[in-house]
């Protein structure tokens, strides 16, 4: 059971990876590819600026999700730094709570959005995507989101005294 | 009374009490906002996915992964290095050299990257050698932190992009607003730092064959990292290229020069490089989708419109009395709040202001885009210092104690660019 939760973890860290690598390098490139046609061609891409744009919004959400991982979204440990260890665990505790049932609103959002542009078929202004892919690619990265934080609370990425810079690596 | 009552009020308080528990603050600032929502029913819960990816959907915002990636990739590429070469050969043999050189090239490093924390990274590595020179080892953590400031107001700065997205405002000009700034930041801090280190006695450090020869040697090993301004700022006013598409041609060109010339990052390594860039982005996405939808709460309740009679009544739209004021929330918000979500929740509570006292919101910029650099020095959240600190391996609470008079510094400095119009608005006045 170990063993096939350990695959099944490290399978996700590649997919996780090689998502957020594709999506963010892809805008790097689109933009790029941009600046050149119209530099040297005279012919401005339309479509490159929006789909760089979706590219951004995936790509950032599902950083977003490997950062929940690595407890890098970070809080202000300030007050709680100055309690007793037993509280600085029943605060660990509730911001786990917080996140996951913020990330989980975050995630049913997305579905709702997603089924209704599936309903109403709607594309986008330039390249024609449909809607339902973009809204459900946000509805994935918040549900890898609400994964990585059970991970990031299981691992101690969110403990108090977790030093900052080993959230940095 | 009023004001208590309000759910945008109401919201605040409850978005700094869940900060106070260590909740991390996107998801304070997102149960605030949809509090709001829930509780108070100001308006259907279907209003959230919009606001939420609309504040997203802009092309301008594009710049900030793309600036966070050529940030990440110039930490990887050992500029750094070179460009603390050169400026050691200027600067190295005076008193504090070693600390002036972290000055400098932390100028030099803002002026290719957007964003600073990286800078705190690749010029960490010179606390060693300033402790070896005599310097405390608390003075030359905060030096590096001090160095890395410099990112946010010098050009390209993420800082000014999401302001200018914030504003709608012009995102060049902005840029050129960050000059004036910068250098004065330079200067005073510099100054500080001379004169500091002449009475403590730091010794400027060894520079061996110091002629115009090994000076050109230096300068041409760091000539293609000095390059990356000329290409972004120049593309950007000559009308090349949008602040986007620079970043986009500084990353690409980053990794050009970094295979031709420098050789320290591998095709192999770039997914690292920008999968580490992506989760940074991701967490400043977070913040600002959710600060967003926060300020959807603000406006639609009120709450500048409230903040702005209220100032100008208390001020009598006394202009030097109500930036003072706002200098001082900028302050106050930079020590506890990440600078991104303290823009995005400041800001718009400031602009009613702001025009009615008729203010340049080009100039409001290049005060705010100083005020918040400030926030990663000033305890008890300053990011760079905090990660200054743990570099060089001195308790916070010290880094911090040394910090003071960089602060103080860079208080003058918000004070300068305030009140002194053509610090920051000379330059963006000649772009027209």
């Amino acid at each position: 059971m170990r063993y096939v939760a350990a695959k099944a973890a490290s399978w996700l860290d590649r997919l996780e990876k090689f998502t957020v690598v594709t999506l963010c390098g892809s805008i790097v490139v689109l933009i790029f590819m941009g600046v050149l046609s119209r530099f040297f061609f005279h012919y401005s891409i339309a479509w490159s600026e929006e789909l760089a744009r979706y590219m951004f919004l995936l790509g950032a959400l599902f950083g977003a999700a490997a950062a929940c991982k690595t407890g890098q979204h970070g809080g202000i440990p300030l007050l709680v730094d100055k309690l007793p260890p037993v509280w600085q665990r029943v605060t660990e505790v509730f911001v786990g709570i917080c996140m996951l049932v913020f990330i989980g609103f975050l995630a049913w959002l997305s579905y709702g959005t997603t089924l209704r542009a599936l309903g109403s078929g709607q594309t986008s202004m330039t390249t024609g995507i449909p809607v339902w892919v973009i809204n459900g690619g946000m509805f994935l990265a918040f549900m890898l989101a609400l994964v990585r934080t059970v991970q990031g609370l299981i691992l101690g990425a969110y403990r108090v005294d977790k030093p900052l810079i080993d959230e940095q690596n | 009374m009023q004001l208590l009552t309000n759910p945008a009020i109401i919201g605040l308080m409850v978005f700094f009490g869940f900060l106070a528990l260590n909740v991390p603050v996107f998801v304070s600032i997102g149960l605030a906002g949809v509090m709001a929502f829930v509780v108070f029913e100001i308006a259907p819960l279907s209003v959230v996915p919009y606001v939420f990816s609309g504040s997203l959907d802009s092309f301008p915002l594009l710049a900030t992964p793309l600036f966070i990636i050529a940030g990440n990739l110039i930490t990887r590429t050992g500029i750094a290095i070179k460009l603390v070469r050169l400026a050691e050969m200027m600067l190295g043999p005076l008193p504090g050299g070693l600390a002036l050189t972290v000055l400098v090239t932390g100028a030099l490093l803002g002026s290719m990257s957007g964003s600073n924390i990286a800078t705190v990274a690749a010029l960490s590595f010179l606390v060693g050698p300033m402790v070896e020179r005599g310097y405390d080892r608390g003075f030359a953590v905060a030096v590096v932190a001090a160095g890395c400031t410099f990112g946010v107001v010098i050009p390209p700065s993420i800082g000014f992009i999401i302001y200018g997205v914030i504003t709608e405002t012009s995102i060049p000009k902005l840029f050129a607003a960050g000059v004036g700034p910068g250098l004065t930041m330079l200067l005073i801090l510099g100054g500080y730092v001379l004169f500091i280190s002449k009475k403590r006695g730091y010794r400027g450090a060894d520079v061996e064959d110091r002629n115009l020869a090994t000076f050109f040697a230096a300068f041409k090993d760091a000539f293609w990292g000095l390059m990356a301004p000329v290409i972004i700022l120049g593309g950007i006013y000559t009308g090349i290229f949008t602040a986007t598409e620079a970043a986009a041609v500084a990353v690409i060109y980053l990794f050009v020069i970094d295979r031709l010339v420098y050789k320290q990052i591998s095709f192999a390594q770039l997914p690292d490089v920008i999968f580490e860039s992506g989760r940074t982005i991701g967490v400043i996405v977070l913040l600002i989708a959710t600060s967003a939808v926060y300020g959807w709460v603000m406006q639609t309740q009120g709450l500048a419109t409230m903040l702005n009679d209220y100032i100008l009544d208390i001020s009598g739209g006394n202009s030097i009395l109500i930036l003072l004021f706002f200098n001082l929330v900028l302050i106050v918000s930079g020590a506890f709040l990440e600078p991104i979500a303290a823009m995005y929740l400041l800001v718009p509570l400031f602009k009613p202001t702001l025009l009615a006292i008729g203010f340049d919101l080009v100039h409001f910029g290049a005060v705010l885009t100083v005020n918040l650099s400030m926030a990663h020095l000033t305890p008890p959240v300053g990011v760079g210092l905090f990660l200054a600190s743990q570099l060089g391996k001195v308790p916070f609470s010290t880094a911090a104690r040394y910090a003071i008079p960089f602060v103080i510094c860079e208080v003058i400095v918000i004070l300068l660019v305030t009140y002194v119009k053509p610090i920051s608005m000379f330059l963006p006045s000649l772009i027209g």
